[in-house]
C-alpha cells in the first residue's frame, strides 16, 4: 500500500517487468514436476492430433491388409502390431487421438459456453428466470449423462456431431450449477452493483464483469470435463454407439480387441493404456491448474 | 439557483421478507435545488442508503415496496421503466459507493472502467475521444493520466476512491449521490477527498447528496442538512440553522452533537445517546425516538408522528415545540 501511494505521489509509475496474473500462474505451474509431466502429456496428445497426417497417412489407419492380420508389436513395419483386419495399430492410435480430442474439446467448449450463458442470465436476472432455468437444468441432471448420450446416439445415429451433441447436453447441468453458484456471489459484489448504478446494461455487466471473474472456475471445470468427455466418448465407442466404423477411435479399438484378448492381449492393452494415460494427464493438469489459480487451496486438500 | 432538481414527496419504503415487514423509510420529504449540497446524517439503519438507492431505482425488485413520489427534474421516478432508469443512472444521477476497495472490478484497468461509463451513455463516441475524456477526468480528480493503465490493486485506498469519483462524474451528472464516501478511508485522506469533492462540485455545478454519519464532514461540505432517525427526517434546515447551538433542536440532534468531542472544552467523557437504534421492523409507536429521548413526555409514546415545527426553512419533528414558539 505504501509503495502505491509513493508511486502515486511522484506520479511516475515504475515500469518494471510486467507482473500479470497469467505469468504468476505459469510460474507456479513450473514449480511442480507433476504439472510439467501432465502438461507434456497433454502437449504430446495435442501434437499427435494436429500433425496426425504428417506422422502417418490416414490411409494407414484404415487400410486393411489381409496378409498382415494380427501381427504382434515390434514387428518390422508395424511398431505396435496390427489388428484383426490388418490395420496398423500405431496409426490408429495416432489418428484416434485426433478423434478423441475433437470430441473432448468440442463437447466441452459447447457445454461450457451454453452453461456460462445460462448461469450468468440466471444469476443476473434472478427471480422467475432463475427459477425456470434452474428447474430445467434440474430435470436434465435427473437423467444420467450416459443415458442422455445413449438416447441421442441411438436416435440420431453414429457420428462425431451426434456424439458431441450428446456429450454437450450431458455436461450442461453440472457446469450450469457450479458456474451459477459462483456467478451469484460475483453478482452481489460492489463493483457489479456500482456498474448497475452507473447505467450498465445487463448484457454488458454479464460480459465485462461476470465472465472474467468466473474465468478460474470455467477453466478448471473445462479441463476436468475434457477428460470426462474423452472417457465417455470411448465408452460409447466401446458399446458400439461411437463414431462410424472405419474411423479410428480408442473405444472402438478396445471393443474390437475384446474378442482376441486371450491370444493377442496387445490389442486391448495398447488402446487401454493410451486412454488411461490421456485421461490421467488431462485430469492431473486440471488439478495442478486449479492449485495454481488458487494458491490458498493448495496444501489444504 | 431556485430550480428544484430533486424532490421526495412523502416517500415510504418497506422491505418485506417472509413475515417481517421492515419500514426502512417513512414519509420522507426532501427537496434539493440545483448546485446545492445536502447532507443526510443518521446512524446505521436510519434509512439513508435505502433513500439513496430508491432515487436510482436500485432497490431489490421483489422484496421492496415504494410509496410516494420521487421527482427528478419534475419527472416521477417511482415506477419508471428499467430502460428509462438506465438512461438516468450514471448520466444524470450518479452514485459513489462506500467501499472503494470492492467497488472497482479487479480485472480491468481503471482507465477502461472510466471509459466504459462514458461509452454507456455515448455509444457513438470514438475511441480517441473516450481516451481524451478519461485523461481529463483523471486530471480533475488529481490522478496522473499515465496511471490509467494500472489495475485497481495498484492504487491505495484514497486513490481508489478518487477513481470511483472519477467514474461517477464521468458523464457530468446533475445529481451526485455519495454514500459515505469517506468511511473506508483514514482521516487525512478523508480531508483530501472531501476537499477535492467540494472543488469538483463547485466546478461542475452539480447537486450532491452526501450520506454520512460524520458531522464534521457535513460542516465542511454541505449547504443543507437533514437528520434521519428510524426512517424519518427528524430535523432539517440549512447548515447554519442545524449547527447553530443557540437555536433549539430535536433532542436527537442535540444527542448527536453531544457525542462529539469539542476541541475548545475539556471533557472527561462524551455524552452518548443511550440505547440502540430500533430495528426497522420494530419501530415504536409515536415518536420513533421516544425510548431513547431524555425529554420524553407522555404524549410522545402514542399516536402518530409528532407534528412538525417550522421556522423559515428549519423543520423539527418533535412534540417539544408544538404550541409554543421556540426560543431563538
Amino acid at each position: 500500500m505504501a509503495n502505491t501511494t509513493a508511486a502515486a505521489a511522484t506520479a511516475k509509475p515504475k515500469r518494471t517487468k510486467k507482473n500479470s496474473q497469467g505469468r504468476e500462474i505459469w510460474g507456479r505451474l513450473c514449480h511442480r514436476p507433476t504439472a510439467m509431466i501432465a502438461l507434456a502429456g497433454c502437449a504430446i496428445m495435442l501434437f499427435l492430433a494436429i500433425f496426425a497426417d504428417l506422422l502417418v497417412p490416414y490411409e494407414m489407419a484404415i487400410k486393411q491388409v489381409a496378409s498382415e492380420k494380427l501381427v504382434p508389436p515390434f514387428s518390422p513395419g508395424h511398431l505396435l502390431g496390427t489388428d484383426n483386419f490388418g490395420r496398423d495399430i500405431l496409426a490408429r492410435i495416432i489418428h484416434g487421438a485426433r478423434t478423441a480430442l475433437e470430441i473432448g474439446l468440442l463437447a466441452t467448449a459447447a457445454s461450457i459456453v451454453v452453461s456460462t450463458i445460462l448461469a450468468c442470465v440466471a444469476a443476473m436476472l434472478g427471480g422467475k428466470v432463475d427459477n425456470l432455468i434452474m428447474r430445467i437444468v434440474d430435470i436434465l441432471s435427473c437423467i444420467p449423462g450416459m443415458v442422455t448420450a445413449l438416447a441421442i446416439c441411438a436416435s440420431l445415429g453414429n457420428g462425431i456431431p451426434q456424439l458431441v451433441t450428446a456429450l454437450t447436453i450431458s455436461g450442461i447441468p453440472m457446469h450450469t450449477k457450479m458456474i451459477r453458484s459462483m456467478a451469484l456471489s460475483v453478482s452481489k459484489k460492489d463493483f457489479v452493483e456500482s456498474a448497475v448504478a452507473l447505467g450498465g446494461r445487463p448484457g454488458y455487466i454479464m460480459w465485462r464483469h461476470l465472465c472474467p471473474n468466473l474465468a478460474s472456475i470455467i477453466i478448471i471445470n473445462g479441463t476436468a470435463q475434457v477428460s470426462i468427455n474423452i472417457m465417455q466418448g470411448a465408452t460409447l465407442g466401446f458399446i458400439g454407439l461411437g463414431v462410424k466404423a472405419p474411423t479410428p477411435e480408442w473405444g472402438t479399438m478396445l471393443s474390437d480387441g475384446l474378442s482376441f484378448m486371450l491370444r493377442n492381449q496387445y490389442m486391448v492393452l495398447i488402446p487401454g493404456i493410451v486412454l488411461c494415460l490421456a485421461a490421467l494427464c488431462i485430469n492431473t493438469f486440471g488439478d495442478c491448474l486449479r492449485d495454481a489459480f488458487d494458491p490458498q487451496l493448495k496444501g489444504k486438500s | 439557483m431556485s430550480e428544484k432538481i430533486l424532490e421526495l414527496k412523502d416517500l415510504s419504503i418497506r422491505y418485506t421478507t417472509d413475515k417481517i415487514i421492515s419500514r426502512a423509510v417513512n414519509h420522507v420529504n426532501l427537496s434539493l435545488e440545483k448546485g446545492e449540497v445536502l447532507g443526510l446524517v443518521g446512524e446505521t439503519g436510519a434509512g439513508k442508503t435505502t433513500t439513496a438507492l430508491s432515487i436510482l431505482g436500485l432497490l431489490p425488485k421483489y422484496t421492496s415496496e415504494i410509496d410516494g413520489e420521487i421527482l427528478f427534474e419534475g419527472e416521477n421516478l417511482v415506477g419508471a421503466s428499467e430502460k428509462k432508469m438506465r438512461s438516468i443512472r450514471g448520466q444524470k444521477i450518479s452514485m459513489i459507493f462506500q467501499d472503494p476497495m470492492t467497488s472497482l472490478n479487479p480485472v480491468y484497468k481503471v482507465g477502461e472502467q472510466i471509459g466504459d461509463v462514458i461509452r454507456f451513455h455515448n455509444p457513438k463516441i470514438g475511441r480517441i475521444e473516450v481516451e481524451e475524456r478519461v485523461d481529463g477526468i483523471l486530471n480533475m480528480v488529481g490522478i496522473a493520466p499515465s496511471r490509467k493503465n494500472d489495475y485497481p490493486h495498484q492504487f491505495s485506498g484514497g486513490m481508489k476512491q478518487r477513481v470511483m469519483i472519477a467514474i461517477a462524474i464521468a458523464c457530468n451528472p446533475d445529481l451526485l449521490i455519495a454514500d459515505e464516501p469517506t468511511t473506508a478511508l483514514d482521516v487525512t485522506i478523508q480531508a483530501q477527498v472531501i476537499r477535492m469533492m467540494r472543488n469538483l462540485q463547485q466546478e461542475l455545478g452539480s447537486s450532491v447528496i452526501l450520506i454520512t454519519h460524520d458531522l464534521g464532514i457535513v460542516a465542511n461540505f454541505c449547504d443543507k442538512v437533514a437528520i434521519m432517525y428510524g426512517g424519518e427526517i427528524v430535523e432539517s434546515g440549512t447548515l447554519e440553522e442545524v449547527f447553530d447551538k443557540s437555536r433549539s433542536h430535536h433532542p436527537y440532534t442535540d444527542g448527536l452533537f453531544g457525542s462529539l468531542p469539542n476541541i475548545t472544552e475539556r471533557t472527561a467523557r462524551l455524552t452518548p445517546i443511550t440505547g440502540l437504534t430500533p430495528h426497522p421492523s420494530e419501530l415504536p409507536d409515536g415518536c420513533k425516538f421516544h425510548p431513547r429521548c431524555p425529554k420524553c413526555m407522555d404524549i410522545c409514546q402514542k399516536g402518530d408522528n409528532p407534528p412538525k415545527y417550522v421556522k423559515d426553512s428549519h423543520v423539527i419533528q418533535c412534540h417539544l415545540f408544538t404550541g409554543k414558539e421556540a426560543q431563538s
